[in-house]
């Protein structure tokens, strides 16, 4: 998408203006100027409205239509308020207007009753212009309603994307533009689908193939439960581990009872890292079995062979059981030991003719010898399995040794906090806090064992779904309607496997890329001890290096606001790339967006501001920008002056004399401004 | 009944067996279903919309 001209009719302070935006990558900066209360949120707000019927106001929200012209006009008056863009979308030429009429009531009446309002949308291909019969869904395809917030945002609100509470929308729109949303979706309809062919399945089905699907049913049902159950069990968990901190945070407050945590605290992480460490020998005792585990397992064979073959030897019956009278028995068969035929007078015939005498006997002694030596081998590998797997399991001994001694350690201070006779500042003791944390430890622990039980259960529950579709698939049924179900159910199953597999792997590609690019982009506008990070779960994450480790930071305002910049612009130009690149996935295609800020420099200090500048301007092809003059001036403008393509002044008159009315004129130049 | 004779289950396996090309078009299908209607939070319809793809690509 890329907007080219915005008329405003009557809308909020704007009377009949207009916005010719700058078009092309080398100047694709559009900058309107405007003082605090000047109309460059009423701007913002036309986008919104005339999209999706969507305003957000500080003052007065129920007033759209023009204070001037309403107060101008005669009680019956009929006024229309319009917003109208022309922009290009894919190649296509739009003109989207948005109508609304109101109607002043009274002579009093500065707000208008709302009779009609109209969304059009016409557009122009090779035979000309053309009205689109369902505009709203139009304009909804071309910029999604619930990812307009990331095309036309506000500065004000900006840093709340990179917030905790926003994380939901960080993935969603990471999901939509990059093609993953379409995938869900197609994965989790299809699977609707395949069961109301299930049903059908079972509508028409024998006794014994419905009574099959009717458990399996069941047992979804029942994994259904368990899975409900879990989530439950796992907010418990996460409630308790909050009372936990809670207590502690209160127990912290107090010298004594601090020192005691600090040195369970202590005493935590140790014993945390000597269970990574079990957990890296138990992989290591894994590994062993599964490279040389099969040697312990056959060895008894082994050797018993070894022991024949070797007996064989001696006795010389390997020689003359296996020279000349097998190779005349193979010989007179006519066929050789390998399955190919051995005709008389061909070479396989006299190569095994020759082998015949003294010297056949000889190789056949030798290659017994060696037969024995290898099998003796593998005696060797297995005391040195046995050698090594006895190690890591004396070292892990040694581990749980010192697991078991830190645990007596900690609770030993949790005694010393049950026993200790002092109270918080809130009139707690420490006494009681600690029994409690103690209690809710025990609490924590019931959940988490509680937690691996139903992980469990659903698990045999899965591989007992497993068991019915393969009775299911088993099943014959002679009626056609049966089959015919049962073959589109399979179908929409299979597809709706693949488009799984690749949703994971897109989703998979989309993390790294997106990852990548933010760090990037964070990476050049933020401190160097900060970097960005979307997590495995698509989460905005914000790190400090001190001293070597890496710590997550809560967020300040300034932070938060470049991080959500970098994400936003992120998501533009990795949405620009693909679309550019014509990618060949029929899901992954990216697209062009323009970026409409409203004022979005405010919480940045000036070495940010012009970072920001710098970059974003780099990850769209079009930018447009509303600040005031102090938040213009300096850095931004030294950055963005050379790619300004278009400039705007909002010169606003307050009407603060008699019947005169505020309003708002956009000027092309800077000296018709009345003060900032 | 269900009473299937050994001689008979490799047919009806291969009865459940598609042609790589025909599940290409479905998923092509399907696709295209979503993205008329990937605007919307709550697309309804779309369901009944793959249901008659399927019902039309497997007759």
């Amino acid at each position: 998408m890329e907007l080219a001209q915005l008329e405003l009719q009557n809308f909020r302070q704007f009377k009949d203006e207009a916005i010719q935006f700058s078009q092309g990558s080398k100047k694709g900066v559009t900058v309107v100027h405007g003082s605090n209360g000047s109309g460059k949120t009423t701007l913002l707000n036309a986008f919104t409205w005339l999209f999706y019927d969507e305003v957000d106001f500080d003052t007065r929200p129920d007033r759209l239509v023009n204070e001037g012209s309403i107060a101008e006009a005669s009680v019956g008056d009929q006024l229309t308020v319009s917003v109208r863009l022309k922009f290009e979308h894919e190649g296509v030429e739009y003109v989207a207007q948005r109508k609304a009429i109101y109607e002043k009531r009274s002579a009093n009446d500065f707000d208008g009753e709302q009779l009609d309002m109209e969304l059009s949308v016409k557009y122009r291909d090779d035979s000309g212009w053309s009205v689109r019969g369902n505009p709203g869904n139009t304009l909804d395809r071309i910029i999604p309603e619930r990812l307009s917030s990331l095309f036309f945002f506000d500065g004000e609100d900006i840093e709340e994307l990179a917030g905790v509470n926003n994380q939901g929308r960080i993935q969603e729109s990471i999901q939509n533009i990059m093609g993953l949303t379409i995938l869900e979706r197609a994965t989790r309809h299809l699977g609707a689908v395949a069961g109301r062919f299930e049903d059908e399945v079972e509508e028409n089905a024998s006794e014994e193939l419905s009574n099959l699907i009717e458990k399996k049913r069941t047992v979804e049902d029942e994994i259904g439960d368990l899975e409900r159950e879990y989530q439950d069990t796992e907010r418990a968990k996460d409630r308790i581990d909050q009372e936990i901190r809670d207590i502690e945070q209160k127990m912290e407050r107090l010298d004594e009872s601090a020192a005691l945590q600090e040195r369970r605290a202590e005493y935590r992480e140790t014993r945390d890292e000597l269970e990574t460490q079990v957990e890296r020998l138990n992989e290591d005792i894994r590994n062993e079995i599964q490279n040389k585990g099969f040697v312990p397992l056959g060895m008894p064979l082994l050797q018993e062979t070894a022991e024949e073959l070797d007996q064989m030897r001696e006795e010389g019956v390997i020689p003359s059981e296996l020279n000349d009278s097998y190779i005349d028995s193979l010989l007179d068969a006519e066929q050789c030991v390998c399955g190919r035929p051995l005709e008389p007078g061909t070479d396989h015939y006299h190569q095994l003719q020759a082998m015949k005498g003294d010297s056949v006997q000889e190789g056949v002694e030798q290659s017994a010898l060696r037969i024995i030596s290898h099998l003796n081998q593998f005696s060797e590998m297995q005391s040195s399995f046995f050698e090594t797997v006895d190690k890591i399991i004396e070292e892990r001994k040694s581990i749980y040794d010192d697991i078991d001694d830190l645990n007596e350690q900690i609770d030993e201070v949790s005694s010393e906090l049950q026993d200790m006779d002092k109270t918080t500042e809130s009139g707690e003791s420490v006494k009681d806090l600690e029994a409690k944390r103690a209690t809710k430890e025990e609490e924590k622990e019931t959940q988490i064992s509680e937690l691996g039980r139903i992980e469990q259960q659903i698990e045999n529950k899965k591989d007992r779904i497993e068991e019915l579709e393969d009775d299911i698939d088993d099943q014959r049924d002679e009626r056609k309607e049966a089959l015919l179900a049962k073959r589109r159910q399979r179908a929409a199953e299979l597809v709706e496997d693949e488009l799984d597999r690749a949703f994971e792997d897109l989703k998979n590609k989309v993390r790294k890329l997106s990852n990548q690019k933010i760090r990037d982009t964070f990476g050049s506008i933020a401190s160097k001890d900060l970097t960005a990070e979307i997590t495995e779960d698509f989460e905005l994450k914000i790190w400090q290096s001190v001293g070597g480790e890496r710590v997550e930071v809560d967020k300040s305002t300034g932070e938060r606001q470049i991080a959500s910049l970098a994400f936003i612009g992120s998501l533009v130009a990795i949405a620009r790339r693909q679309y550019e690149a014509d990618s060949e996935s029929e899901y992954f295609t990216g697209g062009i967006y323009p970026l409409v800020m409203d004022s979005p420099f405010g919480a940045l200090d000036m070495e940010h501001r012009r970072e920001v500048s710098r970059v974003i301007p780099e990850l769209a092809n079009q930018v447009v920008v509303f600040a005031t003059d102090s938040q213009w001036k300096g850095p931004v403008e030294e950055e963005m002056s050379a790619i300004v393509g278009e400039q705007y002044w909002l010169d606003f008159d307050d009407g603060e004399g008699a019947q005169e009315y505020p309003q708002t004129r956009i000027q092309t130049e800077q000296t018709a401004v009345r003060g900032d | 009944m269900s009473e299937t004779p050994d001689d008979q289950a490799p047919s009806d396996k291969e009865e459940l067996e598609f042609d790589s090309n025909k599940l290409r078009h479905i998923r092509e299908r399907v696709l295209e279903a979503e993205k008329e209607k990937l605007h919307l939070d709550n697309p309804r319809g779309v369901v009944n919309n793959i249901e008659d793809i399927i019902r039309e690509e497997i007759n």
